[in-house]
């Protein structure tokens, strides 16, 4: 009875959810009743109490708390929890037993109780009672496999029943049985792939994707692009038997190179078969392709850069290689000799000759000018044509010829009528002007070798009448809103200097004319009587020669047909800045030294090489050792001292530093060469290049000039001063 | 055209067109077994050599391939359809 007030009161108190003030009243009861169950020390010794004592107590309290299944035999049947919720409890006795622990209860003697503890149960199933009356087939299903287990737990590996036994069978007798069937065909393939062939494939299928996604193709088009290609595989079978067939399609459409190996040994069993018309179709294409004509191309310099492998050499101050020879091969090292040992022991300057540009296609005419490439000093662009007026006008060319390949020009160009001037642009290397003799100016686009040039003057108003005799490419400082542009500056006989842009078109604006300017030359009253006696065929002086001062893009200097050389500006189309009077016959050129700045050399008609300084209208020294017109003349670009020039009948280098009296080589023409016209240096190598009047081009290598003076400038000046020097002495004393 | 040219240059002594199965399309050899031979064995070095190129790096491609021997000098320009091979023996007059 009391565990039922016990249980009363213990409901009471674990109502509340947390431990409140109400459960610690209530549990105060719970204590005080218990305390008539227990003795009262057992509470009061906390340290003696067991777990296993104090958990009975509780356990009593809380198993109260679920409904309890009293069973028939009258012991408790109800399930117990697996966890003990004792916590709320546990914490309430804690706090009421700090109020009555006093001395005296720990002196007293305390009573302990023992227990047994309660089975903690951890797995419980219950049997499942299975009523054979009522439920058959199960029961038979159970009691089954019931025996099953039984027999296995009997028969389990390791039991006795399983031994090792030897058995003898018997043997099954024996019979062949021949059969026939078709050859099984064998075919073996291997292939490697090597590292790049798997980036081809990759590349290949890189592309198609791209390709793919650009051209957003749906699904069923890539398969039929796939079925197609497989579909071309029967046919590329016949050629190609030992290659697999099932190839995924990226892999298709490569060229693949590794099959070519093993076809490359059946190559002769296949000599012999026909050639199909796709075959041919396909030879066709390859021979006439663009890249076969390129390779040629590079294949043609190869070999007749093999050829003449000493010559380039010397030409690229390089060491000449012997090629060892069979046979040959003492004869040859005999002359290698002799040739060093003549070089070496004239220790004056000369040219050794190297090479000529010929070919056919020029035979006969005569090279009127020579310009080297600007950006590539390689190229060499020649115009051919008249020298001098001829009553027919034969059709003009130019051509393109490279150190690599010194055999045939690279590029050829036709035009109607004789070539007189030419000019490589400097801001598009590959645009090169031509000035006919007819006055028309044509500019060619190397890079595509067409016949037709890019622009022309055909059409334009403002063309020239006469001879083009120069033209430059002048980079000029253009407005504020543009950039520096190139023009093409063209002087010509016809009194006219002109200046081009290729910006919209081709259009053109005078520069200036050329007027005639009378000759102020102290002299004998009989020359000025010269003067009003000749007849004016024109009120304009024609223009035989052109030259822009390299520092000052604003300046140039024409020669005229008179003799007379002027400065002019681009801003004033009126009026000369200068005027130099010298020669007495047309001026067939006029350069600016590379060095210094304000100093020119003009060659003209008069036998005479004429060296000016800009703000002297006399020049300075004049020059001459023949009786035969001057036609062309170059400064040296490795000295300043030193130009070259050309007259009919040999080629003459000049040092001035040396002697302006003498030039310094003189190399006399062949009689098959005819006259030479145009001189030019080498801007990469110590060669002179000489055209004649046949239309060949000489190359010749300086050897044992004197060194280029440290100080160009200098040098030049010191030979100005000299002059000057001179010069004035001899009027001083005259 | 150009191809004639190379022929008429001093020293060479045969130019071969080889298509990509190592048939001979243009020959200047008078004697095709020759020619048949130089077709294979030039092919066989020519992708040996583009392999070994390619397989330091294969972003690279052969472009020229020239041996010198004793006698004379081969030069191969292979390409993706084709192979071109010209024969020549040194000697130093252009």
């Amino acid at each position: 009875m009391s565990q039922v007030k016990l249980q009363e009161s213990i409901v009471t108190s674990s109502r509340p959810a947390a431990a409140g003030q109400s459960a610690a009243n209530a549990s105060k009861k719970a204590r005080q009743s218990r305390k008539g169950f227990y003795a009262s020390g057992l509470y009061a010794s906390r340290a003696t109490s067991g777990v296993s004592s104090r958990k009975s107590g509780e356990e009593k309290g809380v198993w109260s708390k679920y409904p309890r299944l009293p069973n028939d035999q009258g012991g408790e049947d109800t399930p117990k929890p697996l966890l003990e919720d004792d916590k709320k409890v546990s914490y309430d006795t804690k706090e009421t037993m700090e109020s009555p622990l006093t001395e005296a209860d720990l002196e007293a003697d305390v009573d302990i109780e023992i227990s047994e503890t309660d089975t903690i149960w951890l797995l419980d199933i219950k049997p499942k009672l299975v009523n054979p009356e009522t439920d058959g087939d199960l029961a038979e299903l159970i009691k089954q496999r019931n025996e099953a287990y039984k027999a296995l737990l009997a028969d389990k590996v390791g039991n006795d029943k399983y031994v090792a036994r030897e058995m003898n069978t018997l043997e099954a007798t024996k019979m062949t049985k021949p059969c026939q069937t078709d050859e099984i065909g064998r075919s073996e393939f291997g292939n490697t792939a090597s590292g790049w062939d798997m980036f081809d494939s990759f590349q290949a299928q890189l592309e198609k994707e791209k390709a793919d996604r650009f051209e957003k193709k749906t699904d069923e088009e890539l398969a039929k692009e796939a079925e197609q290609q497989q579909g071309d595989d029967p046919l590329e079978d016949n050629r190609r038997p030992l290659e697999p067939t099932s190839k995924s399609p990226a892999f298709v459409g490569r060229q693949s190179t590794t099959p070519s190996v093993l076809d490359s040994e059946f190559g002769t069993v296949r000599e012999s078969v026909a050639m199909t018309a796709e075959e041919q179709a396909q030879l066709d294409a390859i021979l006439t392709s663009p890249k076969l004509k390129q390779t040629l191309f590079i294949i043609e310099r190869a070999v007749v850069q093999n050829n003449s492998q000493n010559l380039l050499a010397t030409y690229r101050h390089l060491p000449i290689i012997e090629l060892d020879k069979t046979g040959d091969s003492e004869a040859e090292a005999s002359q290698a000799l002799l040739v060093r040992q003549k070089s070496g022991a004239s220790l004056s300057p000369h040219l050794a000759y190297l090479w000529r540009y010929s070919c056919p296609a020029v035979k006969g005419q005569a090279v009127t000018c020579m310009v080297w490439n600007k950006q590539n000093k390689d190229i060499l662009a020649v115009s051919y044509g008249k020298h001098e007026y001829e009553p027919e006008m034969k059709n003009g060319l130019v051509c393109c010829w490279s150190v690599k390949n010194i055999q045939q020009p690279e590029r050829v160009f036709r035009t109607k009528s004789g070539v007189t001037a030419l000019s490589w642009s400097t801001q598009f290397s590959y645009l090169l002007a031509a000035g006919l003799f007819d006055g028309h100016v044509l500019i060619f686009d190397v890079r595509t070798g067409s016949q037709e040039p890019v622009f022309d003057s055909y059409l334009s108003p403002g063309r020239h009448f006469g001879p083009v005799r120069q033209l430059e490419w002048v980079r000029k400082e253009a407005g504020k809103h543009e950039e520096t542009q190139e023009v093409l500056v063209s002087a010509s006989s016809d009194g006219r200097v002109i200046q081009w842009s290729i910006r919209k078109g081709f259009e053109f604006k005078e520069l200036m004319k050329l007027k005639r300017v009378t000759t102020v030359l102290p002299g004998p009253s009989q020359k000025q009587k010269q003067q009003k006696a000749d007849a004016l065929i024109s009120r304009q002086a024609s223009g035989s020669s052109m030259a822009f001062n390299p520092n000052d893009k604003n300046v140039y200097l024409v020669g005229t047909e008179d003799g007379n050389l002027h400065k002019c500006s681009c801003s004033y189309n009126e009026q000369y800045l200068e005027s130099y009077f010298g020669h007495s016959s047309p001026v067939y050129s006029v350069k600016w030294s590379p060095f210094l700045t304000d100093v020119f050399i003009s060659c003209a008609a008069d036998w005479t090489i004429n060296l000016w300084q800009a703000d002297r209208t006399r020049p300075v020294t004049t020059m001459g050792s023949s009786t035969k017109s001057i036609n062309s003349l170059s400064w040296s670009p490795k000295s300043s001292c030193i130009f070259a020039c050309v007259n009919d009948g040999q080629l003459e280098v000049w040092n001035m530093a040396h002697s302006t009296l003498d030039p310094i080589i003189t190399e006399p023409t062949d009689e098959d060469t005819g006259r030479y016209t145009h001189v030019l240096f080498s801007d990469n190598s110590d060669s002179l290049l000489v055209g004649d009047a046949q239309g060949n081009v000489q190359v010749f290598k300086l050897e044992n000039m004197p060194s280029a003076p440290k100080n160009q400038a200098e040098a030049l000046d010191r030979v100005i001063q000299l002059a000057l020097k001179t010069e004035l002495n001899a009027s001083q004393t005259a | 055209e150009t191809f004639k040219r190379i022929l008429a240059h001093k020293g060479v002594v045969g130019v071969i067109i080889v298509n990509f199965d190592g048939i001979p399309i243009r020959s200047s050899f008078a004697d095709s077994s020759l020619t048949v031979q130089y077709c294979a064995l030039i092919q066989q070095l020519a992708h040996k050599s583009r392999s070994a190129i390619r397989d330091l790096d294969a972003g690279n491609d052969l472009t020229f391939l020239r041996i010198r021997s004793k006698k004379n000098e081969i030069m191969v320009a292979p390409d993706k359809d084709y192979l071109l091979v010209v024969v020549q023996e040194p000697c130093d007059q252009p």
